[in-house]
């Protein structure tokens, strides 16, 4: 099946430039560096990592709110800098995102109703009692009574607000939807509540979504395949299950042991990780990990390790595997 | 939402001041007891009715040209409050607009716009009013367009602080991905979002505006006469002060109060609208 969105080889560098007037570039933070992902119809990639590797840069060069240094974003296999006009109007229709924080999701000036149809009357596609309908199945659809419509984000809880969110990310019928650490703000009833109506829409509606997130437990739930991201660059991508049994590469090993066990009576292993994360200004020689890996070679330090198929389907780039 | 007593109070007399004058003003001719323009040198500088040579007839005295004060008071409101309805709407949603495009598209456009409101600060306001009527003469359009020159950069300056604080909100972006364009962005998020201040600022500068305007008149080149404006007015009595203040003393007292209850009115609003209750 033809992927829905392909990401070949992008990079996105952002200057670091000294002086007001006349400025001078001092360097580059390379917060892509040289990223391939793909997404299929129906399915969600999970794209994890730390604070700062890049998969928020990521999501702003799907959406296109930021530009590629370099690299082709290909959505259904079209090129998104060959785009036209009406190719970016059908776009913006099929591609929507949800982000983490509610509070800063909804224009508090805007009735629920006319935020969720923004997507619509923007692209000028509906009449307004065609709109007046969308809306109230989308409210519908997350769990809300479309009454709300008439209603200001302020009157809505944290939890609320998300599906309001989401509400929103559907209303145009997008295919693929961009959430960014979508439930990381809610408390974990409220996560579950908000996953499983992901997972249902998902199901009923046969959307794909791209999910970054750094809680293990709630990508290992929602997701068919995951990317694990370190500083810029992609160190493994394996289907779900895969990964959290065979994990191979050591960070994301790392990833696994650091996460909260299954049961609270079980023992958290200690970290494997020393350090912290170098500064994409300036990162390590080499492999960008070899700084804080438990298992670093003198090569780690040298070469860049590829990003190589090790089991059907599990790629990773590591000089243990090559 | 807790809203202090005392703000309550000040909003309330603010408002009943203003809802006051604004009936004044729009019922001119039916509460001055005279024609404002009118008036016989046989009836020149009497004095409020309660002083010795005073008469029920003019009941805040006559100027040096036997004209009621009162109901040159009154139609001045008219003047004064129409003034300032005009020009804060003209300089506010101009500058408001040029403060939102400065701070969101930012770059080379909001270098310039920001370079614009610098040099408009740089004059005293009414240094810079004094020179353009000179220049251009005084009539009622040339004195809105003059302070409305001189006044936007306030909002301008307030409305790009509003924006850069909000472009970086979800929202904002969440507009953008769905397809909104910049201008959209602008009309529908931005600005009604940063109306809260704006309209607080635009309410203190009811008073600004009324005392530009009565300053330009009392130099005399303001609102050209017969029209009754207070400032010119207060210049009329000028030479009279101390023999018959109430030329300029009632007038004067006129502009105070109607500066003060926009003042009122504004700070009351100003912590109603919080900015802890804000986004």
């Amino acid at each position: 099946m033809e992927p829905i969105l392909e990401i070949k080889g992008i990079k996105k560098h952002f200057p670091v430039t000294k002086g007001l007037l006349f400025s001078k570039i001092n360097g580059w933070i390379k917060a892509v560096d040289g990223v391939n992902l793909s997404i299929g119809p129906q399915e969600t990639l999970g794209l994890v990592g730390e604070s700062g590797c890049g998969k928020t840069t990521i999501a702003k060069l799907i959406l296109m709110m930021e530009v590629l240094t370099e690299g082709s974003i290909l959505f259904r296999g079209k090129d998104l800098k060959d785009f036209d006009g009406g190719d970016l109007a059908a776009y913006r229709k099929c591609v929507q995102a949800v982000f983490q924080n509610p509070f800063s999701s909804l224009d508090p000036r805007m009735q629920v109703g006319s935020i969720i149809s923004e997507p619509l009357w923007v692209n000028r596609v509906m009449s307004k009692k065609e709109i007046e309908q969308r809306v109230a199945t989308v409210l519908d659809a997350v769990g809300l009574d479309p009454r709300v419509a008439k209603k200001y984000p302020h009157e809505f809880s944290g939890g609320q607000r998300q599906r309001i969110a989401i509400a929103r990310a559907l209303s145009s019928n997008p295919q693929l939807v961009i959430l960014d650490e979508p439930v990381s703000s809610q408390d974990v009833s409220i996560r579950a509540q908000l996953l499983n109506l992901l997972k249902d829409l998902q199901h009923s509606l046969g959307i794909s979504f791209l999910l970054i997130a750094h809680d293990l437990a709630t990508v290992r739930y929602m997701s068919n395949k995951i990317s694990v991201m370190y500083l810029g660059k992609i160190v493994e991508s394996a289907p779900c299950d895969d990964l959290y049994i065979n994990p191979l590469h050591p960070y994301s090993q790392a990833l696994l042991l650091a996460s909260l066990p299954d049961h609270p009576d079980s023992k958290r292993t200690k970290s494997m990780l020393s350090g912290e994360v170098p500064s994409p200004l300036n990162p390590p020689d080499g492999c960008h990990f070899h700084t804080r890996c438990p298992r670093t070679r003198e090569a780690c330090s040298q070469n860049n390790p590829t990003f190589k198929e090790v089991h059907p389907g599990h790629f990773v780039a590591c000089s243990l595997y090559e | 939402m807790r809203i202090e007593t005392s703000t309550v109070l000040t909003g309330a007399v603010g408002l009943i001041l203003v809802l006051g004058l604004t009936i004044m003003a729009i019922f001119a001719p039916f509460i001055a007891p005279h024609d404002p323009t009118a008036g016989s040198l046989g009836d020149r500088l009497k004095p409020p009715f309660w002083q010795d040579r005073g008469s029920i007839n003019n009941l805040l005295g006559t100027d040096l040209l036997g004209r009621d004060i009162l109901s040159r008071m009154i139609y001045g409101a008219r003047t004064s409050l129409t003034i300032s309805i005009i020009t804060i709407l003209l300089s506010g949603i101009i500058g408001s607009f040029l403060g939102i495009v400065s701070g969101y598209l930012g770059g080379w456009v909001d270098v310039i716009i920001m370079r614009a409101v610098d040099v408009a600060f740089s004059f005293p306001a009414i240094l810079l009013a004094l020179l353009f009527a000179v220049i251009f003469g005084p009539s009622f359009l040339n004195i809105i367009l003059i302070i409305s020159f001189v006044l936007w950069a306030t909002y301008a300056r307030m409305s790009r602080g509003e924006t850069l604080r909000l472009k970086e909100m979800d929202f904002i972006a969440l507009a953008q991905i769905a397809g909104c364009s910049k201008l959209n962005i602008m009309i529908r998020h931005l600005f009604p979002n940063a109306a809260n201040p704006l309209i607080i600022l635009a309410t203190l500068q009811v008073g600004v505006v009324i005392i530009l305007e009565s300053s330009l008149s009392f130099l005399g080149v303001g609102i050209p006469p017969p029209t009754p404006a207070w400032g010119a007015m207060v210049a009329e009595g000028r030479s009279y002060v101390v023999s018959a203040w109430w030329v300029s003393v009632i007038p004067g007292v006129a502009i105070l109060l109607t500066v003060l209850s926009f003042n009122l009115l504004g700070d009351a609003l100003t912590e109603y609208f919080d900015p802890s209750q804000r986004v």
